[in-house]
């Protein structure tokens, strides 16, 4: 049962190493590895100096973008920084025009990402940014913050469905469905843009990962012309939502008539949900407001920004990935963490139960300070800077740098420096600072555009998963072990795989076993047909007495060429059919000598076989999905009820 | 037909009781050793009319795993693993389909029981191979048949039979490693009152009498003092494998297997080890504040500690059975709900209406529909013991009063379980009837069974005041899951064909 095992976080395979590319991997190593990136936040910090912790990256840049053929252009091995201590990190994130971000530009997204580098001319991203504020703050506004949860509370409803849909379950991914359906609504998308947001946002997160830290150690030519093409697609589509909503604010759809049901629709482009038709009643979305959106008059009229559609839809797609990823790693960071400590999940729980999720905010909190969501943020020092000094160490003009916000976060602020903690108590350098009256006067290291709308949602996610019966780890079925949850490059959450009694939320289950009729054809129909219809009368005596099938028939398709028995029965496949194999054995008996593919007969004497050869021939409903109007009734509680007379 | 004797019999010592998690250190020295300690393994030849098996009791059987390393051959592996994909996946694996999370998730069981590495806390990552249980008369006496089974090889050739083709030079034989599953100050002991068995909650144990058709006279299995408990006779293949069950079906038959199959896997049973902490101060404060709260339901007419345990047990704490009312206890000890088909009784969620279904108040009607009973019975044979010492509420509440810090010693139940197919009945009574809905409960719950159920999650328990109103008491996680382990009890022909390893003369070529 060996297996081969990595060594441990080291210093000494870092210090004593001379090559930079062995150096290299050891860090990726350590960075890739929860525990060993602890280990080696630690030794930075006791290391008993201050200054960033430079590696040599494997990033290639490009000297002439448009290279001759055979010419290498590209070089690597320049010096990146690490940046791991708090006041350090706040001081880059504060200090803009020193520190800039833009290796993101690279991702494509017009280079709009928080628009933190101020233009010289027209400083285009700062309007962004204003527009972007201005068309969040009505969801931000306290008077909002209760009816954020009823939107929340959807969104996660309606991921559950296809998610949870199995006992198997991947909590990245239920996240990441929640997430998207939330921003589907938050910023006034169609529910057929569902396939499109689901596949330009992972291309795109992928290329911020790969910009953040992959780049520095691994080279992946085709990440970032996928992301570029990813955030086109996506930014072109919501321009022509903007347009469209733009157009049918001013030219209706159709023309206004008395008790129109349909009468919210007409001023929304094609395929867009009115809220209200889900029942929800929110502010404005986020794509219409910002078509509509016209700066305060108290800006002066220089600053008036004159953004173009294209402009306005690049605040959307450069913003949107980042949100939906960071919270599907919020969720899973946490609930990895609660998982953790078994006492830690119960007082989650239970308070939970009572209505107060405060021990679920304390267990986010904690989580997230310890590794946050987005834990790696590249910066770089401005072209045309002079020198700066940070830590004792010299900076150049170009000299890239990532912030290890986990490691800050780690690290206690400074004396006297109120701004530490956010809005709700936690890490400024997790969530940020809520931008707003308080936070006006101190600007925010760390401008998080969400920060409540993600709070609001993260939790419902883990609150609706935490009171899933059953709920935990699932066990690797070769090793035993408990599933670990797994990130790229040691952050980016892609799969979290839990367990919980999904018999317990949908006991029904279907059984839709297609077998083939033998040949010749015609004659088998016709002994199938007798067999079934000299046989109703005990298919119904047994059914009635296995007390878990609450509806059985069979059917003849593909021009009478096969058989389908279809039945929606109580509870595990298992425990049905051997009960199956056992109550109408000799229906089988006489049925199976006119199918394909049947088992060893009699049933009675190999019933093992009949269980595989029903699993075999057994199709499961398209993408497992079955509705059920009463999930949780099982026939003997229909049964006691009419016994009772409360049901006819 | 030589099954293992606990499989049919409950244990003939109990006065001092060992059970074992075994690591083997290799195919070689796990085969020799097995070779020399299985004349001490327990097994009776009932055919034979062999019953009491005299002197100490050693059980024995191995998991998956331990048969993949003692290399058991491949065909029989698949079997095994299309057979009962339970066993072959382990009890890890199908534990969050059991109710096993949070405290009781596979990831926090204790360290003997837990799958396999990386695991922290030990130095070498090894899953279980075998289970070991030892009865005897006396702690001295266990001792010594505790250091029989660990004793180390003398003779390097020991047990080297039948390899002596292979063996040019003596090749060192290593016991296996033993892991003690209860030890001090929580060790496996039984509570006895009065000559009666008792668990740590307080109940009678040891009246429920599962016996094979046609093993022995009914009153060998009969615990002392309650031979007026009716037996409850299943067919053979209920338990062991190889024999027709009560359904008529023989699964295990393997009809068109290699002799040298059906030989070693005839008499075997199915086991489940599953250990289980009772927080018994936790338990009894419910029973306290229950009995308060139905005092207050029912206009103050007095409410006894003793009736809510006979509420959630199903029967009084003595064992007797509830008499017609349902307030009392009756003179029987026999369960029949033919008088109670809307469980005002015995309530539909009590312990042993779900764990062992009898006949109800419409299983003689004319129609069959109107029974709500399990059709299909999933019989278990028990043989769980406790462990940890007997709860004493004086001591603990001084103990509480003194320091708030001081731990209790562990206490809870030692379960094991005997059954043919661990798919269809033990697991389909720990997820269904456990952990489910009980059958026949017209209310909407989702009440769990409130002495073996994981009240982490769930409503609590549906208390029946009378015809209509019902009050549902929250109930506290009083339990905990410490650990589960599948293994497989070979017959005495099993063992024997596995210790010799020989294989030889058999086509084995497919699973079957």
């Amino acid at each position: 049962m060996a297996t081969a095992t990595r060594r441990g976080f080291d210093p000494l395979e870092l210090t004593g190493e001379a090559d930079p590319a062995r150096r290299n991997r050891v860090l990726f190593d350590w960075i890739c590895d929860d525990q060993d990136r602890a280990s080696l936040y630690t030794w930075l910090q006791q290391r008993g100096n201050a200054s960033p912790y430079p590696f040599h990256s494997r990033a290639r840049f490009e000297l002439d973008p448009a290279p001759l053929k055979d010419d290498h252009g590209a070089v690597s091995g320049s010096k990146v920084y690490l940046v791991w201590e708090r006041s350090q990190i706040e001081h880059i994130l504060q200090n803009t025009d020193t520190y800039g971000n833009l290796p993101y530009a690279d991702i494509g997204s017009g280079g709009f990402m928080l628009g933190l580098d101020p233009d010289a001319n027209q400083d285009l991203h700062g309007k962004q940014r204003e527009a972007l504020k201005a068309v969040l703050e009505p969801w931000q506004a306290e008077t909002s913050r209760a009816s954020l949860q009823a939107p929340c509370e959807l969104a996660v409803r309606e991921a559950s469905v296809m998610a949870l849909r199995n006992r198997h379950f991947d909590l990245a991914d239920f996240a990441e469905q929640a997430a998207l359906r939330f921003c589907i609504r938050l910023f006034g998308f169609s529910s057929a843009d569902h396939a499109l947001l689901e596949e330009t946002l992972r291309k795109a997160y992928r290329g911020m990962n790969y910009q953040m830290l992959g780049r520095h150690f691994l080279y992946e030519p085709l990440t970032l012309p996928a992301s570029r093409e990813a955030l086109g697609r996506l930014a072109t589509r919501v321009a022509q939502l903007m347009d469209d909503y733009h157009h049918v604010a001013r030219y209706p759809r159709w023309d206004e008539r008395p008790n129109d049901p349909r009468s919210a629709q007409r001023t929304l482009p094609e395929g867009v949900e009115p809220l209200s038709d889900v029942g929800l009643s929110c502010p404005e979305p986020i794509i219409p407001a910002l078509a509509n959106y016209f700066p305060p008059r108290t800006v002066p009229p220089a600053a008036q920004p004159e953004l173009t559609f294209q402009e306005r839809a690049i605040v959307v797609s450069g913003t949107l990935p980042g949100i939906v990823a960071n919270i599907q790693a919020s969720v899973c960071i946490a609930m990895d963490y609660i998982l953790a400590d078994p006492k830690r999940q119960i007082r989650c729980l239970q308070a939970l139960r009572n209505g107060n999720s405060g021990a679920l905010q304390d267990a986010i909190k904690e989580a997230l300070h310890l590794n946050p969501p987005a834990p790696y943020l590249p910066r770089r020092v401005r072209d045309g800077c002079n020198d700066v000094q940070l830590g004792g160490q010299t900076l150049h003009a170009g000299d890239e740098l990532i912030l290890l916000l986990g490691a800050g976060t780690r690290t206690a602020p400074a004396a006297g420096c109120p701004s530490g903690r956010g809005h709700w108590g936690e890490d400024r350098l997790v969530f940020g600072l809520t931008p707003g009256p308080a936070g006006a006067s101190a600007p925010s290291p760390h401008w998080c555009p969400g920060d409540i709308l993600a709070r609001t949602l993260i939790e419902e996610i883990l609150r609706q998963t935490l009171l899933l019966p059953g709920l935990g780890r699932r066990i690797d079925p070769i090793s035993g072990d408990p599933m670990p949850l797994e990130k790229r490059w040691g952050f980016a959450c892609e799969r979290f795989p839990l367990v919980y009694r999904r018999d317990k939320l949908r006991a029904h289950q279907g059984l839709n076993v297609v077998m083939r009729i033998k040949s010749p054809q015609s004659e088998h129909v016709e002994r199938i047909k007798r067999v079934i219809v000299s046989g109703a009368p005990r298919i119904e005596q047994a059914l009635r007495n296995a007390r878990h099938v609450h509806f059985a028939f069979f059917e003849l398709i593909d021009n009478d060429t096969k058989l389908v028995l279809h039945t929606i029965y109580d509870g595990d496949f298992d425990d049905y059919i051997n009960h199956f194999a056992l109550a109408v054995d000799d229906l089988f008996d006489r049925l199976f000598p006119s199918l394909e593919g049947a088992p060893p007969l009699p049933v009675r004497d190999f019933p093992r076989e009949f269980v595989e050869t029903i699993r075999r021939y057994n199709v499961a409903p398209v993408a497992d999905y079955l509705f059920s109007a009463y999930p949780r009734v099982e026939v003997p509680h229909v049964r006691a009820n009419q016994q009772n007379g409360l049901l006819p | 037909m030589k099954p293992q004797r606990l499989v049919v019999f409950p244990p003939r010592h109990n006065g001092a009781v060992g059970y074992y998690a075994l690591r083997f250190h290799d195919a070689g020295s796990g085969r020799a050793w097995l070779n020399r300690v299985l004349s001490l393994i327990t097994c009776l030849d009932i055919d034979a009319g062999e019953r009491k098996g005299d002197g100490p009791q050693v059980q024995f059987g191995l998991t998956f795993k331990g048969l993949a390393l003692l290399e058991l051959p491949e065909p029989f592996l698949r079997t095994l693993a299309r057979m009962s994909p339970a066993f072959a996946g382990g009890a890890a694996l199908r534990a969050p389909y059991l109710g096993d999370s949070g405290t009781s998730a596979p990831s926090h069981w204790e360290p003997a029981f837990r799958p396999s590495h990386p695991w922290p806390d030990l130095k070498e990552a090894v899953p279980v191979h075998a289970l070991l249980h030892v009865f005897a008369t006396d702690q001295p006496s266990l001792d010594r048949i505790l250091g029989d089974l660990k004793k180390t090889f003398p003779d390097p050739d020991e047990g080297r039979y039948p390899e002596p083709s292979k063996a040019s030079k003596p090749i060192p034989r290593v016991p296996p490693e033993f892991l003690p599953l209860a030890t001090d100050p929580s060790p496996i002991q039984r509570i006895q009152k009065g000559g009666d068995d008792y668990v740590h909650f307080g109940y009678r144990d040891g009246l429920t009498r599962v016996v094979l058709d046609g093993v022995g006279d009914r009153a060998q299995s009969a615990p002392a003092g309650a031979s007026a408990v009716e037996a409850q006779v299943h067919n053979r293949g209920e338990f062991l494998l190889g024999h027709v069950n009560n359904g008529g079906a023989n699964p295990w038959s393997l009809a068109t297997a290699p002799e040298q199959m059906r030989r070693f896997f005839r008499d075997a049973s199915f086991g489940v080890l599953r250990k289980i902490a009772q927080d018994v101060a936790l338990f009894e404060d419910f029973v306290t504040s229950a009995a308060k709260r139905l005092q207050a339901a029912r206009f103050n007419s007095p409410v006894s500690r003793e009736y809510v345990k006979a509420k959630l047990c199903g029967r009084w704490p003595d064992g007797r059975a509830f008499d017609a009312g349902g307030e009392g206890p009756s003179g029987s000890y026999n369960i029949d709900f033919s008088n109670d088909s809307r469980g005002l009784a015995c309530p539909f969620s009590a312990h042993i209406r779900r764990m062992n279904p009898r006949r109800d108040g419409n299983a003689g009607a004319p129609s069959p529909e109107a029974a709500v009973v399990h059709l299909r019975s999933r019989p278990l044979m028990r043989r769980g013991l406790p462990y940890g010492p007997e709860f004493d509420p004086n001591a603990a509440k001084k103990a509480a009063d003194k320091d708030k810090a001081v731990a209790q010693p562990e206490r809870g139940l030692m379960g094991l379980f005997f059954c043919a197919s661990l798919e269809d009945q033990f697991e389909s009574v720990m997820a269904s009837w456990v952990e489910r809905l009980p059958l026949g409960y017209p209310g909407p719950s989702d009440a769990k069974d409130p002495l073996a159920g994981n009240h982490l999650e769930g409503p609590g328990f549906p208390f029946p005041l009378d015809n209509a109103t019902t009050v549902t008491l929250p109930m506290p996680a009083f339990l905990q899951t410490k650990g589960m382990v599948y293994a497989l009890y070979l017959g005495k022909e099993g063992l024997t064909l596995l210790a010799r390893n020989n294989w030889e003369g058999e086509d084995l070529g497919d699973e079957y």
